[in-house]
Protein backbone atom coordinates (compact mmCIF):
# COMPACT_ATOMS: atom_id res chain seq x y z
CA UNK A 1 0.00 0.00 0.00
CA UNK A 2 3.05 2.04 -0.70
CA UNK A 3 4.22 2.54 3.38
CA UNK A 4 6.74 -0.43 4.40
CA UNK A 5 8.79 1.84 6.94
CA UNK A 6 6.40 2.66 9.06
CA UNK A 7 4.96 -0.19 10.96
CA UNK A 8 8.32 -1.32 11.88
CA UNK A 9 9.39 2.15 13.62
CA UNK A 10 5.71 2.01 15.32
CA UNK A 11 6.39 -1.81 16.41
CA UNK A 12 9.81 -1.03 17.91
CA UNK A 13 8.30 1.97 20.13
CA UNK A 14 5.82 -1.02 21.58
CA UNK A 15 8.13 -3.71 22.20
CA UNK A 16 10.33 -1.17 24.14
CA UNK A 17 8.17 -0.14 26.84
CA UNK A 18 6.59 -3.31 27.61
CA UNK A 19 9.96 -5.12 28.21
CA UNK A 20 11.10 -2.17 30.71
CA UNK A 21 7.78 -3.08 32.56
CA UNK A 22 8.36 -6.48 32.28
CA UNK A 23 11.95 -6.34 33.43
CA UNK A 24 11.04 -4.20 36.53
CA UNK A 25 7.87 -6.75 37.56
CA UNK A 26 10.23 -9.52 37.75
CA UNK A 27 13.69 -8.26 39.27
CA UNK A 28 11.68 -8.05 42.01
CA UNK A 29 9.25 -10.02 43.89
CA UNK A 30 8.33 -7.46 46.20
CA UNK A 31 5.27 -5.41 46.20
CA UNK A 32 5.49 -1.74 45.50
CA UNK A 33 4.93 -0.98 48.88
CA UNK A 34 7.23 -3.05 50.76
CA UNK A 35 10.04 -1.82 48.51
CA UNK A 36 13.15 0.40 50.01
CA UNK A 37 13.56 3.98 48.78
CA UNK A 38 15.71 3.55 46.59
CA UNK A 39 14.22 0.85 44.53
CA UNK A 40 11.31 3.12 44.72
CA UNK A 41 13.50 5.88 42.79
CA UNK A 42 14.35 3.10 40.31
CA UNK A 43 11.13 2.21 39.70
CA UNK A 44 9.62 5.15 39.61
CA UNK A 45 7.04 4.49 41.88
CA UNK A 46 6.20 7.61 44.48
CA UNK A 47 5.22 8.13 47.95
CA UNK A 48 1.76 7.75 48.61
CA UNK A 49 -0.27 10.58 50.85
CA UNK A 50 -0.09 8.54 54.30
CA UNK A 51 3.77 8.76 53.71
CA UNK A 52 4.12 12.09 53.01
CA UNK A 53 1.67 13.38 55.56
CA UNK A 54 3.82 11.42 58.19
CA UNK A 55 6.60 12.69 56.49
CA UNK A 56 5.28 16.55 56.79
CA UNK A 57 4.39 15.69 60.94
CA UNK A 58 7.54 14.82 61.54
CA UNK A 59 9.45 17.58 59.76
CA UNK A 60 6.66 19.74 61.37
CA UNK A 61 7.53 18.49 65.38
CA UNK A 62 11.31 18.69 64.79
CA UNK A 63 11.26 22.17 63.43
CA UNK A 64 8.73 23.04 66.39
CA UNK A 65 10.80 21.45 68.88
CA UNK A 66 14.14 23.32 67.67
CA UNK A 67 11.91 26.90 67.72
CA UNK A 68 10.74 25.77 71.01
CA UNK A 69 14.07 25.46 72.23
CA UNK A 70 15.39 28.54 71.08
CA UNK A 71 12.25 30.05 72.84
CA UNK A 72 12.58 27.84 76.05
CA UNK A 73 16.54 29.07 76.57
CA UNK A 74 14.98 32.69 76.23
CA UNK A 75 12.99 32.35 79.15
CA UNK A 76 15.49 30.92 81.07
CA UNK A 77 17.51 33.58 80.63
CA UNK A 78 14.73 35.51 81.18
CA UNK A 79 14.17 33.85 84.82
CA UNK A 80 17.81 34.27 85.61
CA UNK A 81 17.85 37.76 85.31
CA UNK A 82 14.48 38.35 86.95
CA UNK A 83 16.19 36.30 90.01
CA UNK A 84 19.42 38.32 89.67
CA UNK A 85 17.45 41.86 90.26
CA UNK A 86 14.96 40.28 92.88
CA UNK A 87 18.61 39.54 94.77
CA UNK A 88 19.81 42.72 94.54
CA UNK A 89 16.45 44.68 95.50
CA UNK A 90 16.89 42.02 98.47
CA UNK A 91 20.19 43.32 98.88
CA UNK A 92 19.52 46.86 98.66
CA UNK A 93 17.16 46.57 101.44
CA UNK A 94 19.12 44.68 103.84
CA UNK A 95 21.76 47.28 103.31
CA UNK A 96 19.43 50.11 104.23
CA UNK A 97 18.16 48.88 106.90
CA UNK A 98 22.05 48.51 107.87
CA UNK A 99 22.67 51.89 107.17
CA UNK A 100 20.23 53.17 110.14
CA UNK A 101 21.23 50.45 112.06
CA UNK A 102 24.82 51.84 112.01
CA UNK A 103 23.56 55.38 112.16
CA UNK A 104 21.01 55.23 115.07
CA UNK A 105 19.85 51.60 116.29
CA UNK A 106 17.28 53.11 118.09
CA UNK A 107 15.45 54.31 114.76
CA UNK A 108 11.89 53.63 115.01
CA UNK A 109 11.93 52.20 110.91
CA UNK A 110 13.93 49.47 113.22
CA UNK A 111 11.20 48.17 115.36
CA UNK A 112 10.13 44.38 115.05
CA UNK A 113 7.49 43.78 112.30
CA UNK A 114 5.85 41.33 110.67
CA UNK A 115 6.06 40.81 106.31
CA UNK A 116 6.02 44.70 106.44
CA UNK A 117 6.39 45.86 102.68
CA UNK A 118 9.84 47.39 102.38
CA UNK A 119 8.43 49.37 99.04
CA UNK A 120 6.29 51.58 101.25
CA UNK A 121 8.81 51.94 103.95
CA UNK A 122 11.14 53.13 101.26
CA UNK A 123 9.45 54.49 98.26
CA UNK A 124 12.70 54.81 96.36
CA UNK A 125 13.62 51.39 97.22
CA UNK A 126 12.10 49.68 93.90
CA UNK A 127 10.03 51.86 91.67
CA UNK A 128 7.94 50.00 88.98
CA UNK A 129 9.35 46.59 90.38
CA UNK A 130 6.74 44.02 89.56
CA UNK A 131 7.31 41.38 92.72
CA UNK A 132 6.83 41.73 96.63
CA UNK A 133 9.90 43.18 98.76
CA UNK A 134 8.35 41.85 102.74
CA UNK A 135 10.62 42.78 105.87
CA UNK A 136 10.24 40.41 109.07
CA UNK A 137 12.28 41.80 111.85
CA UNK A 138 12.33 39.84 114.99
CA UNK A 139 13.07 40.37 118.30
CA UNK A 140 16.18 37.80 119.47
CA UNK A 141 17.17 39.65 122.88
CA UNK A 142 16.27 36.07 124.12
CA UNK A 143 19.34 34.66 122.72
CA UNK A 144 21.76 37.13 121.78
CA UNK A 145 21.26 39.80 124.23
CA UNK A 146 19.16 42.65 125.15
CA UNK A 147 18.26 44.93 121.91
CA UNK A 148 18.74 42.29 119.50
CA UNK A 149 16.75 41.93 116.30
CA UNK A 150 17.13 39.88 113.31
CA UNK A 151 15.84 40.74 110.17
CA UNK A 152 14.61 38.87 107.23
CA UNK A 153 13.92 40.06 103.52
CA UNK A 154 12.01 38.45 101.23
CA UNK A 155 11.90 39.17 97.43
CA UNK A 156 9.23 37.73 94.89
CA UNK A 157 10.07 38.26 91.23
CA UNK A 158 7.35 38.32 88.32
CA UNK A 159 7.77 34.79 86.38
CA UNK B 1 12.85 8.76 35.05
CA UNK B 2 11.41 7.39 32.50
CA UNK B 3 10.90 10.60 30.59
CA UNK B 4 14.42 11.17 31.18
CA UNK B 5 15.25 7.87 29.63
CA UNK B 6 12.94 8.59 26.34
CA UNK B 7 14.64 11.85 26.12
CA UNK B 8 11.62 13.80 26.19
CA UNK B 9 11.47 17.26 27.94
CA UNK B 10 8.85 18.14 30.79
CA UNK B 11 5.87 20.15 30.67
CA UNK B 12 5.83 24.01 30.85
CA UNK B 13 2.87 22.89 33.96
CA UNK B 14 5.35 20.36 35.23
CA UNK B 15 8.09 22.69 35.18
CA UNK B 16 5.82 25.42 36.92
CA UNK B 17 4.57 23.28 39.98
CA UNK B 18 7.96 21.75 40.36
CA UNK B 19 9.16 25.84 40.73
CA UNK B 20 6.19 26.92 42.93
CA UNK B 21 6.82 23.60 45.15
CA UNK B 22 10.82 24.23 45.52
CA UNK B 23 10.40 28.16 46.16
CA UNK B 24 7.31 26.68 49.27
CA UNK B 25 9.88 24.37 50.35
CA UNK B 26 13.10 27.12 50.42
CA UNK B 27 10.71 29.53 51.68
CA UNK B 28 9.57 27.53 54.57
CA UNK B 29 13.35 26.83 55.15
CA UNK B 30 14.68 29.83 54.83
CA UNK B 31 12.43 31.46 57.50
CA UNK B 32 12.76 28.44 60.13
CA UNK B 33 16.52 29.70 59.61
CA UNK B 34 15.91 33.58 59.96
CA UNK B 35 13.79 32.69 63.05
CA UNK B 36 16.54 30.15 64.30
CA UNK B 37 18.90 32.97 64.51
CA UNK B 38 17.04 35.49 65.44
CA UNK B 39 15.48 33.73 68.48
CA UNK B 40 19.67 32.67 69.03
CA UNK B 41 20.69 36.38 69.04
CA UNK B 42 18.02 37.41 71.28
CA UNK B 43 19.20 34.92 73.77
CA UNK B 44 22.94 35.97 73.56
CA UNK B 45 22.04 39.97 74.12
CA UNK B 46 19.76 39.19 76.77
CA UNK B 47 22.57 37.04 78.09
CA UNK B 48 25.03 39.44 77.47
CA UNK B 49 23.39 42.51 78.65
CA UNK B 50 22.41 40.37 82.20
CA UNK B 51 26.06 39.32 82.55
CA UNK B 52 27.32 43.31 82.34
CA UNK B 53 24.84 44.45 84.34
CA UNK B 54 25.59 41.87 87.32
CA UNK B 55 28.94 42.38 86.92
CA UNK B 56 29.51 46.32 87.14
CA UNK B 57 26.73 45.74 89.99
CA UNK B 58 28.64 43.26 92.05
CA UNK B 59 31.89 44.81 91.37
CA UNK B 60 30.99 47.77 92.72
CA UNK B 61 29.16 46.53 95.61
CA UNK B 62 31.99 44.65 96.85
CA UNK B 63 34.54 47.38 96.72
CA UNK B 64 32.15 50.20 98.16
CA UNK B 65 31.47 47.80 101.00
CA UNK B 66 34.39 48.60 102.63
CA UNK B 67 34.53 51.85 102.11
CA UNK B 68 35.39 54.46 104.67
CA UNK B 69 35.17 58.03 102.72
CA UNK B 70 33.47 59.70 99.95
CA UNK B 71 35.66 62.21 99.04
CA UNK B 72 33.44 62.46 95.47
CA UNK B 73 30.02 61.69 94.92
CA UNK B 74 28.18 62.87 91.36
CA UNK B 75 25.15 61.25 89.81
CA UNK B 76 27.69 59.15 87.22
CA UNK B 77 30.94 58.65 88.78
CA UNK B 78 32.26 58.08 92.56
CA UNK B 79 35.35 57.96 94.50
CA UNK B 80 35.88 56.09 97.99
CA UNK B 81 38.10 55.90 100.35
CA UNK B 82 39.50 52.62 100.63
CA UNK B 83 42.37 50.71 103.49
CA UNK B 84 44.76 49.45 101.74
CA UNK B 85 47.54 47.76 104.08
CA UNK B 86 47.37 50.52 106.46
CA UNK B 87 47.37 53.31 103.97
CA UNK B 88 44.46 55.60 102.29
CA UNK B 89 44.13 54.96 98.83
CA UNK B 90 41.30 56.01 96.26
CA UNK B 91 39.09 53.75 93.93
CA UNK B 92 36.90 55.44 91.58
CA UNK B 93 34.04 54.29 88.68
CA UNK B 94 32.48 56.53 86.45
CA UNK B 95 30.64 55.96 83.28
CA UNK B 96 32.71 57.00 80.64
CA UNK B 97 31.70 60.40 78.19
CA UNK B 98 30.13 58.41 75.08
CA UNK B 99 27.89 56.42 78.49
CA UNK B 100 29.26 52.81 76.37
CA UNK B 101 31.52 51.63 79.55
CA UNK B 102 31.89 51.55 82.91
CA UNK B 103 35.55 52.77 84.14
CA UNK B 104 36.80 51.40 87.33
CA UNK B 105 40.16 52.87 88.57
CA UNK B 106 41.85 50.30 90.85
CA UNK B 107 43.51 51.34 94.34
CA UNK B 108 45.62 54.42 93.95
CA UNK B 109 47.28 56.96 96.21
CA UNK B 110 46.18 59.69 94.07
CA UNK B 111 42.55 61.52 94.37
CA UNK B 112 41.50 61.39 91.77
CA UNK B 113 42.84 58.04 90.10
CA UNK B 114 44.51 58.51 86.85
CA UNK B 115 44.82 54.80 85.32
CA UNK B 116 41.38 52.92 84.98
CA UNK B 117 40.04 49.84 83.00
CA UNK B 118 36.88 49.19 81.43
CA UNK B 119 34.79 46.49 83.42
CA UNK B 120 31.76 46.85 81.29
CA UNK B 121 31.05 47.91 77.62
CA UNK B 122 27.74 47.78 75.84
CA UNK B 123 25.53 50.06 72.80
CA UNK B 124 24.68 52.15 76.15
CA UNK B 125 24.69 52.31 79.12
CA UNK B 126 23.34 54.20 82.12
CA UNK B 127 24.97 54.12 85.78
CA UNK B 128 23.48 56.57 88.27
CA UNK B 129 24.90 56.78 92.17
CA UNK B 130 22.32 58.54 94.79
CA UNK B 131 22.07 59.28 98.04
CA UNK B 132 17.88 57.94 99.11
CA UNK B 133 17.92 57.16 102.54
CA UNK B 134 16.59 59.51 104.78
CA UNK B 135 18.67 60.01 108.01
CA UNK B 136 15.33 60.48 109.83
CA UNK B 137 11.73 59.69 108.26
CA UNK B 138 10.27 62.86 109.91
CA UNK B 139 13.17 65.15 108.41
CA UNK B 140 12.94 65.76 104.44
CA UNK B 141 15.96 66.07 102.40
CA UNK B 142 18.42 64.92 104.55
CA UNK B 143 19.89 61.88 103.55
CA UNK B 144 22.64 58.94 105.59
CA UNK B 145 25.47 59.77 103.91
CA UNK B 146 26.92 55.92 104.32
CA UNK B 147 24.65 54.59 101.81
CA UNK B 148 24.63 54.89 98.42
CA UNK B 149 22.36 53.23 95.34
CA UNK B 150 23.32 52.19 92.03
CA UNK B 151 21.38 51.53 89.40
CA UNK B 152 22.83 50.66 85.56
CA UNK B 153 20.88 50.02 82.88
CA UNK B 154 22.57 48.55 79.67
CA UNK B 155 21.27 47.88 76.09
CA UNK B 156 22.39 45.72 73.73
CA UNK B 157 20.73 45.26 70.40
CA UNK B 158 17.21 45.29 71.20
CA UNK B 159 17.81 44.04 74.93
CA UNK B 160 17.93 46.61 77.93
CA UNK B 161 18.27 45.26 81.44
CA UNK B 162 18.26 47.38 84.91
CA UNK B 163 19.57 46.39 87.93
CA UNK B 164 19.67 48.47 91.00
CA UNK B 165 21.08 47.90 94.42
CA UNK B 166 21.91 49.68 98.03
CA UNK B 167 25.72 49.50 99.72
CA UNK B 168 26.38 50.65 102.57
CA UNK B 169 29.93 51.81 103.23
CA UNK B 170 30.69 50.19 106.31
CA UNK B 171 33.73 51.92 107.70
CA UNK B 172 32.00 55.46 107.52
CA UNK B 173 29.65 57.70 109.68
CA UNK B 174 26.18 58.07 108.78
Amino acid sequence: MGYPAKPVKFSSNLTERPLALLEADFSCPQSGREKSGINRLKDNISLTLVEVLIAMLILSTSTAGVLGSFSYAFKFIQRAGNKISAMNYGRKTQDAFRAIWLANNNDTRLLPANDQDAKALFTWLAPGYGGDIKYTITDRSADFGTGSNQLSIKVTWPD
Amino acid sequence: MARLNDKRGMSLIEITIATMILSIVLLAAGSIYISSIRELNRCMDEAAVQKEASFVLDHIFLNLMGAKGLPTFNANSIVVTVDDSGTDKYIKYELSGDGKNVNFYPPSTTNPPTTYEVIASADTISLTFTKSLLKDPAVPNVYLNNYVTVDITVTRGRMTKTFSTGVVLRGMEG
